[in-house]
């Protein structure tokens, strides 16, 4: 069993100076992204400076921030028991898969490997595996890879293939932070100089400053008198470790100059150099965001610091700016958004040209035409089902009956109630409609995969709010089309996202299916649209009328309307012939004339008939009326004409 | 006051002994003036009264050499204890990068010191410059004295050192606990380099 | 308009220096700063700021004199917009008294100011009293003392 991470560990307990920056820097970002930065951590340091800390901070960080992951932490030697364990159990493959699904893995103390040839072979089998799967490892040793006695070569150059830190022994500074975090939280009060005073004290590591800190607690708790300064010093036998300034005075002046002049040179070096570590710090933690941050290396090999915050800053709003072109970008084509010009702030330009690019070339899939407005369409009994439905769908788009499916004869009207529906889906705010034939929809697909830029295509169809396709019977024996629509149809009902469809006979019908979309099709509504009844005509012919600009002939109306037709399209095709007979024999259009186109009666009763004499009129076999007298059959030559008109 | 110049690679530090009359503050500059090496330090100059009481100020400066890159060079003041003489004391103040607080450990002279610290406040204040963040430092000196006359360090700090800034006990007329003073400030004052640096 | 003296021996020269040069604010002071005898102050506040300001001035400009080996300025006049102000020492038995003279530029002017003040001068060092020594000023009186100062030429 793994050792539970210890809560009192954690980035937040952490007190962070010189010595320890850098390995916290990288354990951070380690816990952010574990797997994708630096892989494995290798952090080494003389015991007791803090490395455990550091360790359980990285598996409560990342622990914290993805709940899911599986996290392990255990010393070596815990390792090395739990795996002879398991091997004496016989359950050494079981306890290898175990391992080998762990997102994050953290062990401690890793220099007892040396002298044990065969964990190290198992840890290097481990680490191979963990590695591939892109989990996240972090060590700890003593020492660096390469100062481990016997270690396999191959485990050293695995260790030294990430990043290897190592953590220093505390500065004064840090000391006495360490001191006063750790007394606030153990609620000890000290006098004001006693913490600094044991800080100057050269400790070897944070365990032993602890220790120290320890006796004090204890001591000031049985005396009554609070521990100063001097009795502090006296405690810890630190006397001879502080020299007291009266024997420094004794000794001469040069001395007491001498050491001040020593204290203030260390002072101004740390403080006119704390800019470098800056942007060091900097520097990691961007590139451990897999940023390329050679704008800011650069800054290192001035000798003046430049404008470091603002250089800090900048760079961090550029990587803000790539950040964000990257995201706009990757939700319109994914695979453009993977380049590297988005992680190169030295590249802002480029990367802006790309995603406006990217922007311009991702039009929105075709939408509804305006040529069908709902508002135009004639209804009735007919086709009252589909109308109502097609209403409910636009109270509720996606919740009511999805998908939804008109069928119909050709040219009853499906798509025109399709692309009316489309319209109204299109006006709600934000609404993307795709309303289109399935013909258009099967191209732009095969253009796509020949264009390779199928993620463009899809993603493409993935923003839309609503999915319109007419005749969907097309996509019969087309493999590809139906596959990605299949995806589509599952995206689009999760994300209870309007579907419609038409098709001239029930879903079940159709051949060359997929089964599984045959049954999506019939999964919501199917609404049949018949014959238009009279109803339906007459109201149809009163918009046709106007459209025309005929006069509302109500014998016409009621003739019209009484004849049988098949469809809607059938009506206008009706109408049509008469108006062409109309223009053609120069005459209104009314209700004998209809009769006589329609039907092929005689001419009409107000007609003469009988004699011959001909109106010029020339009947032509192909149907129309030609005027004898409208009719030019000698052009006179231009040349002629021209000269008639100088003389 | 610019405390790092990068350009001309220089660091200068103007570092003022406060408190109030008596105290000790020209006594320390006095004790600093002498240990130093004369090639480090410039003439001290005291503007004082005839009783040798401060009237405007006492200014040494002293020059550290390279350090780093960096020519360094402190420059130390008193300013006049007296109540009177608190136009002047601002005058002095202004442009202080750090500011040791010479308090008289007497038991007496307690309300001096209170009296002096809340002058010190008051002053910075109209200065623009935030009492807060100033480096600060407090020396209890004179803690030569019988006994029976002053109050320990812990007692003062008690009265005196509510922002718990650094204290040092002192007797700056034999020399204790000057130099450690001065170090304690000048670390507090250079360490604000690291806080923000401008080109 | 006050005049008051807390050395009274000055407050006849003082009466007669301010009538003729027709000064705004007069300010009779030791080196240290010390008041001696005002005239035109308002508030007791405004004395010590320019007390113990003048004498910082008469120091400093004392101190870079002697680093260049020269005697003491002997006076610091500056014309202002509205004012001129006006800085002298003064010898007399008694020591050296600084006078402060601040005048309005449309009542007097330099020429009228310096005119008088010589005569100050004179009449001070006459008026000083030869005897008795001058006043030692203890530590612990120090302050007190000028406080006191502030509260005679202020009737407190």
């Amino acid at each position: 069993m793994t050792t539970a991470l210890n809560p009192r560990l954690s980035f937040e307990t952490c007190v962070v100076g010189a010595a320890n920056r850098l390995a916290v820097t990288a354990g951070r970002a380690v816990a952010e992204n574990p797997g994708t930065v630096y892989n494995p951590l290798f952090v080494y340091s003389v015991s007791g400076l803090g490395k455990t800390h550091l360790l359980m901070a990285i598996g409560q960080s990342a622990k914290k921030l993805f709940p899911n992951l599986n996290i392990e932490y255990l010393s070596l030697d815990e390792y090395v028991e739990a795996f002879h364990a398991a091997v004496a159990a016989g359950q050494g493959d079981a306890f290898r898969r175990r391992f080998q699904n762990v997102d994050v893995l953290l062990i401690d103390d890793v220099q007892f490997l040396t002298n044990r040839k065969e964990m190290q072979a198992e840890l290097l089998r481990l680490i191979e595996a963990l590695q591939s799967g892109g989990h996240q490892i972090v060590l700890t040793s003593d020492r660096p890879p390469a100062e481990i006695a016997d270690l396999d070569e191959r485990l050293i150059s695995r260790f030294s293939g990430g990043l290897v830190v190592d953590i220093g022994v505390p500065d004064y500074e840090t000391r006495v932070a360490i001191l006063r975090r750790k007394s606030e939280e153990r609620g000890a009060n000290f006098q004001p100089g006693v913490l600094e005073t044991v800080a100057t004290a050269e400790f070897p590591n944070v365990r032993e400053l602890m220790g120290a800190l320890n006796r004090m607690v204890a001591y000031q708790a049985v005396n009554d008198t609070p521990l100063n300064a001097e009795g502090a010093k006296q405690l810890l036998g630190l006397e001879r470790a502080v020299a007291p300034p009266a024997a420094a005075r004794v000794a001469g002046s040069a001395d007491e100059f001498g050491s001040f002049l020593d204290d203030v040179t260390a002072t101004v070096g740390k403080a006119v150099e704390a800019w470098r570590a800056r942007v060091a710090e900097a520097i990691l933690r961007w590139e451990g965001e897999g940023y390329r941050t050679h704008r800011l290396e650069v800054l290192l090999e001035r000798d003046t610091p430049p404008a470091v915050d603002a250089e800090i800053a900048a760079f961090a709003r550029d990587v803000e700016r790539l950040r964000t072109l990257e995201n706009e970008v990757a939700a319109l084509d994914p695979q453009a958004a993977g380049q590297s010009l988005f992680r190169d702030p030295e590249r802002m330009t480029e990367a802006e040209a790309a995603a406006s690019q990217v922007l311009v070339g991702s039009a929105p899939p075709h939408g509804p035409s305006a040529a069908f407005p709902l508002a135009n369409y004639a209804t009735g009994a007919a086709n009252q089902v589909a109308v109502t439905a097609a209403r409910a769908v636009l109270e509720q788009p996606g919740k009511r009956y999805n998908p939804l499916v008109f069928i119909g004869k050709s040219g009853s009207g499906k798509t025109h109630l399709l692309h009316g529906v489309g319209l109204e889906l299109a006006k709600q705010p934000g609404a993307v409609v795709a309303c289109l034939s399935t013909q258009t929809f099967i191209d732009e697909l095969i253009t796509s995969i020949n264009g390779n830029r199928v993620e463009w295509w899809r993603a493409r169809y993935r923003r839309a709010t609503a999915l319109l396709l007419d005749d969907i019977h097309l996509v019969a024996g087309k493999d590809r089309t139906q596959e990605e629509l299949f995806n589509l149809f599952n995206l689009f009902l999760d994300q209870e996202r309007q579907l419609l469809f038409t098709a001239p006979v029930h879903p079940s019908k159709l051949t060359g299916m997929e089964a599984r979309l045959i049954s999506r099709l019939g999964g919501g509504l199917v609404a049949e649209i018949m014959e238009p009844d009279r109803e339906i005509r007459r109201a149809m012919l009163e918009r046709l009328f106007v459209t025309h600009q005929l006069n509302r002939d109500s014998a016409l109306l009621e003739y019209l309307a009484d004849r049988p037709v098949d469809s809607v399209r059938g009506l206008q095709g009706l109408l049509q012939r008469v108006i062409g007979a109309a223009a053609a024999q120069d005459q209104s259009v009314s209700v004998g004339l209809a009769r006589a186109v329609l039907e092929g009666h005689e001419r009409e009763p107000n007609r003469k008939s009988g004699a011959l004499r001909t109106s010029g009129l020339v009947v032509s076999s192909l149907g129309g009326i030609r005027s004898r007298e409208k009719m030019v059959w000698d052009w006179p030559a231009p040349a002629d004409r021209l000269i008639e008109e100088l003389h | 006051m610019s405390l790092v110049n990068f350009t001309t690679r220089e660091i200068t530090c103007k570092i003022v002994y406060y408190g109030p009359g008596r105290s000790g503050k020209t006594t320390n500059l006095h004790y600093i003036y002498g240990r130093v090496p004369e090639a480090r330090r410039g003439r001290m100059v005291s503007l004082a009264t005839q009783t040798d009481r401060t009237l405007f100020f006492d200014f040494l400066p002293i020059d550290l050499g390279q350090i780093s890159g960096f020519s360094t060079r402190f420059q130390l003041y008193t300013v006049p204890g007296q109540v009177y003489y608190n136009a002047t004391r601002r005058l002095v103040l202004q442009g202080a990068d750090g500011v040791v607080f010479v308090g008289d450990s007497q038991a007496r002279q307690l309300d001096e010191n209170v009296e002096s610290l809340q002058n010190l406040q008051s002053n910075l204040l109209e200065l623009g410059i935030d009492v807060r963040t100033l480096p600060l430092v407090m020396q209890y000196n004179k803690q030569d004295l019988p006994r029976e006359l002053i109050l320990e360090p812990a007692e003062l700090d008690d009265a005196l050192n509510f922002r718990a800034v650094p204290s040092l006990p002192a007797d700056a007329l034999h020399g204790r606990g000057v130099f450690e003073t001065l170090k304690a400030i000048s670390e507090l004052v250079l360490k604000r380099l690291s806080a923000g640096t401008t080109a | 308009m006050t005049t008051r003296a807390v050395e009274t021996w000055t407050l006849d020269p003082l009466k007669q220096f301010v009538g003729e040069a027709a000064a705004r604010l007069v300010l009779l002071m030791t080196p240290a700063g010390q008041v001696l005898a005002q005239h035109g102050f308002a508030r007791a506040l405004d004395v010590m700021s320019a007390a113990a300001l003048s004498s910082a001035i008469v120091a400093s400009t004392t101190e870079i004199a002697r680093q260049l080996g020269e005697p003491p300025f002997a006076a610091l006049t500056h014309q202002g917009e509205r004012h001129g102000i006006f800085l002298a020492n003064a010898p007399t038995h008694q020591g050296m008294v600084v006078v402060l003279v601040v005048y309005d530029l449309d009542v007097s002017s330099i020429g009228l100011v310096q005119l008088f003040f010589e005569q100050l001068r004179t009449e001070l060092h006459a008026a000083s009293p030869k005897t008795g020594v001058p006043k030692q000023v203890l530590a612990a009186d120090f302050e007190r003392q000028l406080s006191d100062s502030l509260d005679t030429l202020f009737g407190r």
